[in-house]
């Protein structure tokens, strides 16, 4: 497979311009550059459209006490080709991760105990985000000399709401004490693609660190939670088309 | 139905107009025995446009003036009032401020010296000394303004001829057109050029025959036009291979001089009927312009000479050759897509369809919606009527007509009215996107008319012309922007303005009509080809009724997308990638064409 792609904006030149070696970013082999832009007709086009991703599928990645298996939703618009602004929403289901078995030495190993995962983090229930998304990649992909799918990539941030369950000390959990639900703000950064299906339809990947704090552990009070995310986006078109004027 | 005819006549008419094959105007069509001596400078039998030499350009000859207030500069008193004989003692002084760097006020200082008669045994020296100050505030159209004024009074009138014909060279090559001092180096081609400039004159004067022998070809003097173009031959054939080697220096244009002559060589016998000898020099061009071996690399005439010679074998049927030399042509070249527009029909003729299809789509791709080639609407309109595809072919004409008939009543009514200044501001508006120009039709319009090497070139002059008046002398110190020099440059550049305005406006006047001829036909060729289409239609609708079913005329083609290694194959979806400009293949799935009739092409 070949991928070749377009670069998009100002900032995003400047964001690459600190990685690209000088002769990648000044090819005199390209007689246009400078003076026509990288694409025209463009076939995938956001700018001016709405992005509703339904449903999104979550599964956490990498948390050493619970996995967590989300649904939810997403709605954005799109500025233009490189920015959007969206919110979205998930709440699912945990399950005790495998590394959870407990192995005292006199018997073998078992499944932690409730009270015994009341004493650590990363059971989360639901969350809400804001997030600010920057799209500076469109590409085509030459799928074994057949077939062109054509994607883009973006980065993301936003700012967050989590409810978590809290987390108690073994002491208290000795003593029956069930911990409750605590809802904090957080924030995430992540990177995501779209793959193309059609002019309105994309399959959307994205993969995300979700930051947030809890206050109730004695150390380590800052959580990392990295998501893995699939959904698929209807981009609706609102506002104006793209700048680029549409193939022909 | 085929329009190889028209291609080849704009081919010809192309060849011709190559970018410094083309007369400006102002070039002198009269005979050579009627001419004055070469001193003199030549005023009579010119055209209305012809550069005029206003009195008030020679110092000397103006009526007294009235004393000037004193200018007081830095360190130099230029209005104190002199005594006869202190003309060394004044050249010293302003030499002295020369010397210091301080150029604004070394020019008012030598200005100074040339308004004053009782200095005039100094003029001469404060005239050149001045050129030269000009020059080096950056003020090139003043400088060879100045240098004409010196060279204008012949080697005998001015101890500083030859010098100011050195300087000619220097102050032309730092100018955006080299043309603005052929014809001056045609008025004093008897001087006795510096041997370091000797290829180069020989080369503007050879470029200068050869573009008279243009002008007298359009008007109609053939004999003459044939002398001018011995001449130019003969001209041309005087610059010496080593002289490429030396067009190194400051000020000198890029490239090999010795190359230049030899493309000039090569349109002189195009034009005299002998196209085995022009591809011969174009093919020494090729040589001389390798990027690997020349002693100065010069793209831009490479690119010509590949373009040259494809058109020369496309003119001779010799289509694969042709496609070879139009494949040469740089990517993304200044002539780049004129060589693949006219691929395409070189395509076209050998049945590769697909080929020239493709290299329509790049032409009429989002990218180049302002760039202007009409026929290549009626080109995919012929591919597809002779494949049978007759409700494509008549919808690409429908498409030609909704897109090329506003056009053309456009061009009707631009050129049908409005002097040539009123023309070019027309024409300078649409560049710049502003009042009338701003309409997207007129600026499709009017970036035809760019498509005129001349009126490029012209237009790259007033800008010049334009930048000097305001920048040049407009943002100088008060001293030197209120001062007599001052006035003096802005006028004689507002008339250089005028000149190159006027000029650049009757040639653009001539272009767009001759667009809009080439578009009706353009137009009433579309109607033909539908009328056409409709009889084939009716024909294939009477065989259908009169078999009792339908007239199986359009099969499928076989076909494969199948590229080399070295290439990948990518399926056009609608959209347009910059790197693939110029690659693309069209595959004609269907159609009526025998592929064994197809390969004999």
């Amino acid at each position: 497979m070949t991928t070749r792609a377009a670069r998009f904006g100002l900032s995003c030149a400047v964001a690459f311009a600190c990685f690209a070696p000088a002769a990648a970013r000044a090819s005199a082999a390209d007689a246009f550059e400078n003076k026509i832009k990288p694409i025209s007709g463009q076939a995938h086009t956001k700018a001016g459209k709405l992005e509703l991703t339904l449903p999104t599928g979550q599964v956490s990645l990498m948390d050493a006490f619970f996995s967590k298996y989300m649904v939810g939703a997403k709605l954005g618009y799109h500025f233009s080709e490189a920015f959007s602004l969206g919110v979205t929403g998930a709440y699912g289901t945990t399950d005790p991760t495998g590394s959870t078995s407990v192995c005292p030495l006199n018997a073998g190993c078992q499944p932690a105990s409730a009270p015994q995962l009341y004493q650590v983090p990363g059971l989360i229930r639901w969350t809400a985000a804001a997030e600010v998304g920057f799209s500076p990649v469109y590409g085509k992909l030459n799928v074994f000399g057949e077939k062109a799918v054509h994607f883009d990539l973006s980065i993301m941030a936003g700012a967050d709401l989590i409810s978590y369950r809290d987390v108690i000390s073994a002491d208290q959990a000795s003593a029956g004490v069930v911990p409750g639900y605590k809802v904090t703000p957080g924030g995430h950064i992540g990177l995501g693609t779209r793959i193309f299906l059609s002019r309105l339809i994309a399959l959307r990947l994205e993969l995300r660190d979700v930051v947030y704090s809890v206050s109730s552990l004695s150390s380590g009070k800052l959580q990392n939670q990295l998501f893995a995310e699939i959904g698929l986006s209807f981009l609706i078109p609102v506002g104006g088309s793209s700048a680029d004027g549409g193939a022909r | 139905m085929r329009t190889t005819p028209v291609l080849a006549a704009a081919l010809a008419a192309a060849l011709s107009w190559a970018a410094p094959a083309r007369a400006q105007l102002g070039i002198d069509l009269e005979p050579d025995e009627t001419k004055g001596k070469e001193t003199k400078p030549r005023h009579e039998g010119k055209k209305p446009t012809d550069r005029k030499k206003p009195q008030h350009r020679m110092p000397e000859a103006r009526p007294a003036q009235p004393q000037q207030e004193a200018v007081t500069l830095p360190d130099f008193d230029i209005g104190a009032k002199p005594k006869k004989g202190e003309g060394a003692a004044r050249l010293a002084a302003a030499s002295k401020v020369l010397a210091s760097g301080d150029f604004e006020t070394a020019a008012l200082a030598y200005d100074a010296i040339l308004r004053e008669p009782a200095l005039a045994e100094a003029h001469d020296e404060a005239r050149f000394q001045q050129a030269k100050v000009l020059e080096r505030l950056g003020l090139h159209h003043s400088a060879l303004a100045r240098l004409d004024e010196i060279l204008s009074k012949g080697p005998q009138g001015s101890r500083r001829y030859h010098d100011a014909l050195e300087w000619l060279f220097h102050v032309g090559g730092k100018t955006v057109n080299e043309s603005v001092i052929v014809s001056q180096v045609a008025r004093y081609s008897n001087g006795v050029f510096p041997a370091s400039s000797q290829d180069e004159f020989t080369y503007l004067l050879a470029r200068y025959a050869y573009e008279r022998g243009q002008a007298l070809d359009e008007a109609g003097r053939q004999a003459e036009a044939q002398r001018s173009y011995e001449e130019a031959r003969r001209l041309a054939s005087q610059v010496r291979p080593e002289g490429g080697a030396t067009t190194k220096g400051e000020g000198a244009r890029q490239g090999d001089v010795y190359a230049r002559a030899r493309f000039l060589d090569g349109l002189v016998r195009y034009a005299m009927g002998e196209s085995q000898a022009a591809v011969e020099s174009f093919k020494d061009v090729v040589r001389l312009t390798n990027p690997k071996r020349a002693r100065a690399p010069d793209p831009r005439m490479r690119e010509l000479a590949f373009l040259q010679l494809a058109r020369i074998h496309y003119e001779h049927k010799q289509n694969r050759y042709a496609i070879f030399y139009y494949d040469k042509m740089p990517w993304g070249g200044d002539s780049w897509l004129e060589g693949l527009w006219e691929a395409s029909y070189a395509h076209y003729r050998i049945g590769n369809y697909e080929k020239s299809l493709g290299n329509l789509l790049t032409l009429q791709s989002p990218y180049f919606r302002d760039e202007w080639f009409p026929e290549s609407w009626i080109l995919k309109a012929i591919i597809y009527y002779e494949n049978c595809r007759y409700p494509e072919a008549r919808a690409i004409l429908d498409e030609f007509h909704w897109r090329y008939g506003p056009a053309h009543d456009e061009l009707e009514r631009l050129t049908g009215k409005g002097a040539p200044t009123k023309f070019f501001d027309l024409i300078e508006d649409a560049a710049k996107g502003r009042g009338a120009g701003a309409n997207p039709m007129m600026r499709r319009i009017m970036k035809l008319a760019f498509t005129d090497a001349n009126i490029k070139r012209l237009n790259d002059s007033i800008v010049e012309v334009e930048k000097e008046m305001d920048d040049g002398v407009g943002r100088r110190r008060e001293a030197f922007r209120s001062s007599a020099l001052a006035k003096e440059l802005r006028e004689r550049l507002q008339a250089d303005r005028k000149r190159l305005v006027d000029e650049a406006g009757a040639r653009a006047r001539q272009k767009l009509e001759y667009e809009r001829d080439a578009l009706r036909e353009l137009l009433e060729k579309a109607l033909r080809i539908k009328i056409e289409i409709s009889r084939k239609e009716r024909q294939a609708l009477e065989s259908t009724l009169s078999r009792g079913g339908p007239a199986d005329v359009i099969r499928n083609y076989r076909y494969s997308v199948a590229v080399s290694d070295e290439h990948l194959y990518w399926p056009y979806d609608g959209e347009f990638w910059r790197d693939e400009l110029g690659t693309y293949t069209y595959t004609l799935t269907k159609g009526c064409r025998d592929a064994s009739v197809r390969a004999e092409r």
